[in-house]
């Protein structure tokens, strides 16, 4: 017995009547590795979703564990990589790193690049990925 | 606004407002140029940072709330309900056109991985990359991570799935990792790692390498497939 | 009546996903966490149930705050009538973080949160644990923006000075006092 077209009907009687709306595109962006490629993949990765995802109001947050951390430092951030950091954190991109890690960097780490710390890395990743947040690595 | 431009000495709260990311972008365009030439003034901010965040994290491990997960109800309760009666009516109608039989008994599979585990917090972490370094930070942070939701008496329950490369971390061959799982699984139960039988197999086939796993790694057939696998089962998935 | 519902439902979702930094905020000002899960509660009903009264929804969470801060003073109201404000000391039970050890910085940094005046510790919270703009601040405190600027800077100012004289001397448990005006 085939299906009633007007079957197509409740979904969307359903949708209005719960009132769905689209939640901004909510990502994680996570670096745990120091290879040279590694930040200008990460860039373009990122301008990539804000272009991409323009109409949805992108959260995206940038973590960078471990060794990673290193790419903020003063000595491997610079020239354009350091101009399209800067652009992408007017855009709204949020840094963020474990807190030890920071405190050992400190010294080193460019101060224009603050980053969000956490006592725990992988624990705010599990978090960020409870809140709704979709996980993502070069 | 402040204009950096005007004041040679960027005051207190024009530093707040850069560090509070409360500044337009010109402003805050401004002051970055002078903090690559202002050795103080980086100082300044890094201290202002600091300060921030320790206000932050002074209260990141705080007792958890107790509130109920369910959203709060909120007033409406009339219109909800004669919505749900006019769709319940509504399907009824639709119905009497000629809805389909439901599946016979054999179309219905049990969902899943339908489980009745009640941990709520499911962790996967993937190493597929031979990076010892990495793989010990990844521990180590795992650590940390136990330590806390035990700290906090929240169950967690967390899987470690190599594959790729990931599994020639695993054997008696790179000891300071076997030492650190050993440990590890020692110390909380709730801790699992396994090992991706394809890819020994590929890697005794392709490379000759014959990988010996260390006794607390279980294989598994696929770990791409209990990768994505878990994922749709509501895992949080973190790359080590 | 749809458009309304939408809006009812966004706002909801909204205040429930924020509902954890609500949290945060009410224990930076009790130091008990039963209390601020109670002030959060009622904050957020009292939130859910006059939508009506929120002209701007880009407002909310100035909105919740100011509902949050009168929940917190109407319960110190109360507590006034019936304790004698000077000796009432907020519980620590309940708070295993309280019996911390002298050196746990985290612990340390409250203790000094909770001696900074109510004004300079609202500022400093606001801005801080729930991340709002000097705007925002301005819209829950009802102040102009430069006095959160100005009172941001002289809160920090004076959160470095106790940082620095704690963490050279031996910590004492301080109860986190709120004063009724």
């Amino acid at each position: 017995m085939k299906p009633s077209p007007c079957l197509w009907l409740l979904p969307l009687l359903l949708m209005i009547s719960n009132g769905l709306q689209a939640d901004p595109a909510r990502i994680v962006y996570h670096l745990h590795q120091l290879k040279p490629v590694t930040l200008k993949r990460a860039l373009n990765n990122i301008e990539n979703l804000y272009k991409g995802l323009d109409g949805e109001r992108p959260e995206i947050r940038m973590l960078l564990q471990g060794e990673s951390l290193q790419l903020l430092t003063r000595e491997r951030l610079k020239g354009a990589n350091r101009q399209r950091l800067a652009a992408l954190l007017q855009k709204g991109l949020v840094l963020e790193a474990g807190e030890t890690n920071y405190r050992r960097l400190h010294d080193r780490l460019d101060p224009a690049f603050p980053a969000r710390l956490n006592r725990n890395i992988l624990s705010r990743l599990v978090d960020l990925q409870k809140q709704g947040y979709q996980y993502v690595t070069p | 606004m402040h204009d950096p431009k005007d004041n040679p000495e960027v005051s207190d709260e024009l530093l707040n407002s850069f560090v509070d990311r409360q500044l337009t972008s010109e402003e805050r365009q401004e002051i970055l140029h002078r903090l690559k030439r202002d050795r103080a003034l980086s100082e300044r901010v890094c201290e202002l940072q600091h300060l921030k965040e320790m206000t932050r994290l002074a209260y990141d491990d705080i007792p958890p709330s107790r509130l109920p997960r369910r959203p709060i109800e909120g007033p409406g309760g009339w219109p909800r309900m004669i919505a749900a009666a006019l769709i319940f009516g509504l399907g009824l109608l639709l119905g009497m056109s000629g809805l389909p039989q439901w599946g016979s008994a054999e179309d219905r599979t049990a969902a899943p991985g339908a489980s009745r585990d009640r941990i709520s917090t499911k962790v996967l972490v993937h190493l597929s990359s031979a990076d010892r370094q990495s793989a010990l930070n990844t521990l180590g942070s795992l650590e940390q991570m136990l330590a806390e939701y035990r700290q906090r008496g929240e169950p967690v329950r967390v899987e470690v799935i190599a594959n790729g490369d990931g599994v020639k971390l695993l054997g008696p061959d790179t000891p300071e990792i076997a030492e650190r799982i050993a440990a590890l699984s020692a110390e909380y139960d709730n801790l699992s790692f396994a090992a991706c039988r394809n890819t020994i197999e590929q890697l005794q086939l392709t490379e000759g390498l014959h990988i010996r796993l260390i006794p607390q790694v279980r294989l598994i057939d696929s770990g791409v497939v209990e990768v994505i696998r878990r994922q749709k089962e509501g895992w949080a998935y973190i790359r080590g | 009546m749809f458009k309304n519902r939408f809006r009812h439902k966004k706002l909801t979702r909204e205040l429930c996903a924020n509902r954890h930094r609500f949290y945060k905020l009410a224990y930076s000002w009790t130091g008990d966490p039963m209390l601020a899960d109670d002030l959060v509660q009622e904050a957020l009903q009292k939130a859910l149930h006059s939508f009506d009264s929120l002209k701007d929804d880009s407002k909310l969470n100035a909105w919740t705050c100011r509902i949050l801060m009168n929940c917190h003073r109407d319960w110190l109201r109360r507590r006034k009538d019936t304790v004698d404000f000077d000796d009432y000391e907020f519980s620590a039970e309940g708070d295993p973080l309280a019996q911390a050890s002298a050196d746990d910085t985290s612990a340390m940094v409250r203790r000094c949160i909770a001696r900074l005046s109510d004004k300079h510790r609202d500022v400093i919270t606001l801005v801080d644990l729930m991340e709002f703009s000097y705007e925002e601040v301005s819209q829950a405190l009802d102040i102009p923006i430069g006095t959160v600027m100005s009172r941001l800077c002289r809160a920090r100012r004076q959160l470095k000075q106790l940082i620095a004289a704690a963490s050279q001397e031996p910590a004492a448990p301080v109860t986190p006092l709120r004063s009724v005006n």
